[in-house]
């Protein structure tokens, strides 16, 4: 087998030596490991079409991986084979800033994107400050949610393209007409592409992928709101959406604010002592014409809302100073810190999050400390984040909770925690619209019809089930 | 009745439908089933279609399990309809039909004001929804086929109406999801995917199954019968009960003031306009941004054929809206947002070069007719000057492409003329998503006599085939469906993958075949 | 490519689609026309979407909402009414072709929607399906006695010509002309409801009252008042309308008279509208009393001794309201929409409040078409549908100025749990008056 994938992608491509194999068996996820035979690296779609061709022919499992650390176990093999690495193919293929759509090869991060698409006044709508290693096709077509809620007027994604599990080349969208230009993903036919979301790799190895950019402010202005609920940040947001206001929204509870904003040692206890317990984020961004107008009625706008609801925006919260300044340069320019933010803590999170309407939050936030609590963590160091999504008509709800990955007696704690809560939350009608690792069979089972469906579909785009095998329902 | 064969089990079938959904619920008299066998596109008017055998009209998802079960069990087509409006591909084609009828599932089920969404039933009309959100202060869009449509169907095929331009448009709009698959089986998406009662979400759980239900054109009932269907509501700063004054047919509709606006920018050709269009998007500025073609705004405008011709010989508006751009500012925020983008649509006008058409064609034209393009298209016009009208190249993609598709759309139009009619260079583009994307499409008035259409229909195939020789995909094809994919498939590599579905889907082919792709050898 | 200014202009080869062959009789051909240009829109069965203020409220049909089929629409009458025209379908082939022809009330909701986006003329074409259907079979059973009634008495009640002018017996005081003998400057034209019905007969003579307070020199036919010939002809007994309307005319032109009004939306549909197709043409003018009265009321000429606090919604009728002008493509669909409202606002105490479906797209009361006689379920389940809506408006009672609406609707709101009072808007000015 290694002569063969040697054959497909070079020698040096090929990595079966204890280290690589054991790097590649976990990760941030509380996963026992599961080892690979090998890690393969192609340098194009062809060679990841023929490293899928020998993967039928052998019937051996490939696994695709395009970011450089992985959280939810999705990349780890269930039932052994090969670890498709895909970050060699690392280009942005094509900035498109007439149509803001930008077209980047899985091995692409956030950071690099970001870096060049400011040189054109554009940006991502990356997720919350991903890791540095963190792949933008990867997280796209995962669905991780976006930081401004008025982008998603659309699907943020765009035409792709993948190598199918028989091996076929395959793109979605108007990219299937080399006439058109990539900008709209529906068809051929019906919409392929949805099929490929949330997918984690079980129904083709994307190869490249379009998204939308946004033109990347040069005013802004930061807000922040503090509150000791998280359902008294809800009324205002969902104010907030409906009239159109600001850019970037999003609720943070002290802990992953002072995890965020911690620099060195010490800031993180203190932050902790002076952060209010929840704070909201506002960014009210001027637009390319006009920016500071478009600043001013926005800012009136929250002041009134935030005169009715009884909420003071201000320029800091737990008298940090220069908050907004920071915020707004971290949002600008991801930070590249060697310690990801939210492992400051401890050297993980472990992150259980959904999808609900923020009129729930509060309920499952009250569950979470409490199951919390029984588990003997500090209520403290529970992270949580809410997200609002569309306008506020849904939002992402997480909760982090931190654990030593090095301690064994607390990686079984976390893991029963982070089942037990996972089950409540479902139970509680939590929508856990990516269902990684154990989440997959709790939300499975209530959807059988779903299951029965995505299986006959695995077997035409996959008919050997050579694609990450045991993810999802398969 | 011509053209009716019944199937040799006629009585037995029968008995199982009464059985299923209620004597009563079930018809299979000439009468009935006459009103069921034509559809408005040139299957009626050439007289293609076959009667349905049975309307049924089952009450909620259980109750059309029970008729795609027996469907299934009988190996007998099946169409479903929502409105049955404007509907591709609800004339049956074959015999043996049953055509399932919404009528009895139009509730709209619940509006949750709060997380801003509705569910609906299949019946439940684009005006309905649209009354309802308003109340609210919520919006949702109406399509073309106008705002007595179907509201589900309308977001299972094409769905670009106006305001997607801010809003987004019908393919990012559906939430969950209750499906009855051709198989019988029920399937749920989305949030209902774990709770019937809870539909706010619309994606997966992994992999989202809705893929298989829509694509540009939508699948035409070759895909079982969406029952139930989450549909996002948005915000909108306009009046609880939508402004008309007036008299049928000459009702004018104008907005608060101190949160409307409309404009309408002329260019002195097409790039110009779509670089207007795409400096709005790049400003984030507008809630609807169109460029209709000249026929658009004359087939809206005339209250009576008479007035209609009259005006397009007097050449009103193919000389004074060629080339121009329709732009609704909202001010969503407050009245303040729509100051400041009144400035900066003009600082775009200025930079860009365009200009205002004349008042008096303005005056005319906006109260009367531009507000369809937020509530109601009322697209049902398009037929009063000729009969019927037709599209040829469709597709969406770039703005820039836009231009492409409606200057390829002259060529054909004037190839194809007579029988098109007059109609000065058809040339509708779309902004969408502030200009992320743009639509273009041809459409044209023609002559609803079968001599015409016939002719017509012919050379759109031969236009078709044509195209996909080339490798290009006119857009028109889509909308017709099941063998429109099977020749595009094989040229873009997907037809193998629908008919994996399809067969995986409908074992016994009963949705409405030959959709949405032909299966039969 | 460009350059279409220099082609020659291509249109349409069918002159009809130029402009819509209005005039002349309604004929097969014309009928055709109509049917064959049906889109499948299906603006015949929703109330115009921009008038929608309700999901609940949103449908403009009886009889498809009731019966849901498509057949039952305007849509599926198109396509009946091409079937039989082109012989697909024959005439005696399915027996609910008499349900689906006579079940409609004949409200013109489907009419006045189509009228938003094509010249057509469904009501029309209704008719001409009606009378083709009598050609072969008859009149309706269910419209017999009506037939008779009008061949044996003129009128569609059964009752004798001489109870006519019963409704008057006890008005001598108030001297109404003899128009048989005197001369006014009105006829005051009755009808055969509200003068023959015992329920409705109090109407009239607060009509008269109302008239005579006003000082309107006016008279009336007595009991040799004739039916305007309304039943017949939406019931598709053309010859039996032909007769009685050009007997109409040709009575009224030979009395000289200038100006016909009457309280019956019915009578005035058919006199102001339906007449002008007779070779007999009318030398007068016709108006709804409210008309007449109206003007009196904006001059504030009405004196009004008492005050009426309540709330009240007005139900428009169809033969005062759409269907009550001749059809002009392109013209608004007029008709009496102001003037009653004009004249509830005038009375002290009244206050107006608005059902959701009015004017040229009010719900219809159930009660025309031949419905009332024929088809009573139809009929009162219509009726209760207004009611429901008259209901939530939270007004008090519900005025209209219609024998017909008055009577289905009171008819319908039998056996309701709470029933709205349906009040005549005479009764209501004598009230106050």
């Amino acid at each position: 087998m290694i002569k063969d994938l040697r054959d497909i992608v070079g020698t040096e491509n090929v990595l079966d030596d204890q280290d690589t194999l054991a790097r590649y068996s976990t990760d941030q996820s509380l996963s026992p490991p599961k080892k690979p035979f090998a890690v393969v690296k192609p340098k194009n779609t062809e060679e990841v079409q023929e490293l899928v061709a020998f993967a039928n022919k052998t019937l051996t499992p490939v696994i695709p991986v395009s970011s450089g650390v992985h959280f939810w176990g999705a990349t780890l093999p269930e039932q052994g084979g090969v670890i498709v690495e895909l970050s060699r193919m690392d280009k942005i293929l094509e900035i498109d800033p007439l149509n803001r759509k930008v077209k980047v090869e899985p091995g692409v991060t956030w950071h690099q994107l970001q870096e060049a698409l400011a040189e054109h006044d554009q940006m991502p709508l990356n997720p919350l400050f991903p890791h540095t290693q963190t792949s933008v096709l990867t997280s796209s077509i995962e669905r991780e949610p976006m930081l401004i809620p008025k982008y998603e007027y659309g699907d943020p994604v765009l035409p792709m393209q993948m190598v199918l599990g028989n091996g076929n080349l395959f793109k979605t969208g108007t990219a299937y007409d080399d006439h058109c230009q990539g900008a709209y993903p529906e068809g051929p036919g019906i919409d392929f592409y949805r099929f490929f979301m949330g997918a984690q790799g079980t129904m083709g190895i994307v190869t490249w992928l379009n998204i939308k950019t946004e033109y990347r402010p040069k005013e802004q202005k930061a807000y922040f709101a503090a509150f000791n609920e998280l359902e008294d940040a809800a009324e205002p947001i969902y104010k907030l959406q409906r009239r159109h206001v600001g850019n970037e929204c999003f609720v943070l509870n002290k802990f992953l604010m002072a995890s965020l904003l911690s620099e060195q040692d010490g800031d993180f206890e203190k932050l902790m002592q002076d952060l209010p317990p929840y704070t909201l984020v506002m960014i009210i961004a001027g637009a390319p014409r006009r920016p500071l107008e478009r600043i001013a009625y926005e800012e009136e706008a929250l002041m009134e809302i935030a005169a009715d609801l009884r909420f003071e925006p201000a320029k800091t919260v737990g008298g940090v100073a220069g908050l907004g300044t920071k915020m707004i340069d971290m949002l600008r320019n991801l930070p590249a810190t060697d310690v990801y933010w939210k492992n400051r803590f401890k050297n993980s999170t472990q992150d259980i999050f959904f999808i609900t309407t923020m009129d729930r939050a509060q309920a499952y936030a009250d569950i979470a400390l409490s199951y919390a609590t029984c588990y003997g963590l500090n209520i403290n160091d529970v992270g949580v984040y809410m997200q609002p999504l569309e306008r506020g008509r849904a939002c992402h709800l997480s909760f982090s909770l931190p654990c030593d990955l090095d301690s064994e007696t607390e990686r079984e704690n976390i893991r029963e925690l982070y089942l037990e809560l996972s089950d409540k939350f479902i139970s509680e009608g939590a929508f856990f619209t990516r269902p990684y690792g154990p989440w997959a069979d709790m939300v499975y089972r209530k959807a059988t019809s779903y299951v029965a469906t995505l299986k006959d579909l695995k077997k035409i785009f996959d008919p050997n089930n050579i694609l990450n095998p045991g993810k999802l329902c398969h | 009745m011509d053209k009716m064969e019944r199937h040799e089990k006629h009585d037995e079938i029968l008995q199982a439908f009464e059985a299923a959904i209620g004597v009563g619920n079930v018809k299979d008299n000439p009468i009935t089933i006459n009103a069921y066998r034509g559809d408005w596109l040139p299957p009626k008017v050439l007289d293609q279609s076959y009667p349905p055998e049975f309307v049924v009209l089952p009450n909620g998802t259980m109750e059309t399990q029970r008729v795609v079960k027996i469907c299934n069990r009988y190996k007998i087509p099946f169409i479903p309809v929502g409105s049955n409006q404007w509907s591709m591909s609800s004339a049956p084609n074959r015999p043996n039909t049953v055509l399932i009828d919404s009528k009895r599932m139009g509730q709209i089920q619940e509006i949750d004001e709060k997380n801003m969404y509705a569910v609906i039933e299949p019946l439940v009309t684009l005006a309905q929804l649209h009354a309802e959100a308003n109340k609210r202060g919520l919006y949702i869009g109406s399509p073309e086929a106008s705002a007595q449509s179907s509201a589900v169907a309308g977001h299972l095929f094409q769905g670009m109406w106006g305001v997607g331009y801010r809003l987004g448009v019908a393919y990012r709009n559906i939430l969950g999801m209750e499906w009855v698959l051709p198989n019988g089986e029920i399937l749920r998406t989305g949030a209902f995917s774990q709770d019937a009662n809870c539909g706010f979400w619309g994606e997966g759980p992994g992999p989202d199954l809705r893929g298989m239900l829509r694509g540009y054109a939508g699948a035409l009932g070759g895909v079982g019968v969406v029952t139930k269907m989450a549909v996002k509501l948005h915000p909108y700063p306009g009046p609880k009960v939508w402004p008309a004054e007036g008299l049928i047919p000459n009702m004018t509709s104008t907005l608060p003031e101190d949160r409307f606006n409309w404009e309408i920018i002329k260019y002195d050709d097409l790039e110009g306009a779509i670089n207007f269009m795409y400096e709005l998007g790049k400003a984030e500025i507008g809630g609807v941004v169109q460029k209709w073609p000249t026929v658009y705004y004359i087939w809206w405008w005339a209250n009576s054929n008479e007035e209609y011709w009259t005006e397009w010989k007097k050449r009103t508006f193919q000389d004074n809206v060629k080339n121009a751009v329709g732009v609704s500012l909202w001010g969503f925020t407050s009245g303040k947002q729509l100051e400041y983008e009144k400035r900066v649509l003009e600082d775009i006008i200025e930079e860009t070069g365009g200009r205002r058409i004349k008042q008096e064609v303005f005056d005319q034209w906006v109260p009367r007719t531009a507000n369809n393009w937020i509530r109601d298209t009322n697209g049902s016009r398009m037929m009063r000057p000729s009969g019927t009208f037709l599209a040829l190249r469709l597709q969406t993609d770039t703005l820039k492409f836009s231009i492409d598709q409606v200057k390829t759309g002259y060529e054909w139009v004037d190839k194809f003329s007579p029988p098109i009619l007059d109609s000065d260079g058809p040339d509708w583009i779309g902004g969408y998503d502030f200009g992320h994307f743009g639509f273009g499409e041809t459409d044209f008035p023609v002559e609803k006599t079968p001599e015409a259409l016939g002719d017509l229909m012919g050379k759109l195939l031969a236009m078709t085939k044509e195209d996909l020789q080339n490798g290009l995909e006119n857009g028109i094809g889509p909308f017709l469906g099941g063998p429109y994919h099977a020749m595009a498939g094989p040229v873009f590599k997907y037809d193998q993958l629908l008919k994996g579905i399809k067969k995986a889907i409908d074992p016994n082919l009963v949705s409405n075949p030959p959709h949405n792709i032909v299966m039969e050898e | 490519m460009e350059d279409f200014m220099a082609k020659e202009m291509l249109l349409p080869k069918d002159p009809r689609y130029l402009k819509y062959p209005v005039e002349g009789p309604f004929d097969e051909e014309k009928a055709r026309w109509v049917a064959f240009n049906c889109s499948r829109c299906s603006v015949c069965k929703w109330v115009d979407s921009w008038r929608v203020k309700s999901a609940k409220y949103a449908r403009i049909c009886p009889q498809h909402t009731r019966y849901l089929y498509d057949s039952h629409s305007a849509q599926g009458k198109c396509d009946l009414a091409l079937a039989l025209i082109d012989g697909k379908m024959q005439w005696d082939e399915d027996p609910e072709i008499k349900d689906i022809l006579f079940q409609c009330t004949m409200c013109g909701g489907c009419d006045a929607m189509d009228k938003s986006i094509r010249d057509a003329e469904l009501i029309k074409m209704y008719r001409w399906l009606r009378s083709e259907y009598i050609k072969r079979f008859g009149p309706l059973p269910e419209h017999k006695n009506m037939l008779d009634s009008l061949k044996q008495y003129d009128n569609v009640w059964l009752q004798p010509r001489s109870k006519r002018n019963s409704w008057a017996k006890d008005l001598k005081e108030l001297g109404i002309k003899d128009l048989n003998k005197d001369k006014a400057e009105v006829l005051l034209f009755v009808g055969c409801t509200y003068g023959l019905s015992d329920e409705l007969k109090g109407t009239v003579v607060n009509i008269a009252k109302v008239l005579k307070k006003m000082g309107v020199d006016f008279g009336t036919l007595g009991d040799k008042e004739m039916c305007c010939g309304s039943p017949p002809s939406k019931t598709g007994i053309l010859d039996e309308f032909e007769r009685l309307g050009t007997a109409n005319i040709k009575r009224f032109n030979e009395l000289g008279v200038k100006t016909v009004i009457t309280p019956c939306a019915g009578c005035y549909g058919t006199i102001r509208v339906e007449y002008d197709e007779l070779e007999e043409k009318r030398n007068f003018e016709v108006l709804h009393v409210t008309e007449y009265i109206e003007q009196l009321a904006r001059d504030k000429k009405i004196e009004y001794k008492k005050e009426l606090p309540m709330s009240v919604t007005w139900h428009d009728p169809c033969h005062l309201g759409r269907m009550s002008r001749p059809y002009v493509p392109g013209k608004d669909l007029e008709g009496v929409y102001e003037e009653p409202r004009t004249i509830l606002k005038s009375i002290p105490g009244v206050e107006l409040v608005e059902m959701e479906r009015i004017k040229e797209y009010a719900w219809c009361c159930g009660g025309g078409g031949g419905a009332f006689t024929g088809f009573k379920d139809f009929a009162q389940w219509t009726a209760r549908q207004r009611l429901e809506e008259a209901k939530d408006t939270g007004a008090d009672i519900v005025v209209t100025s219609c024998p017909w609406c008055e009577t289905n609707l009171r008819a319908g709101g039998i056996g309701m749990d709470e029933k709205m009072e349906i009040v005549d808007l005479f009764d209501l000015m004598m009230e106050a008056l």
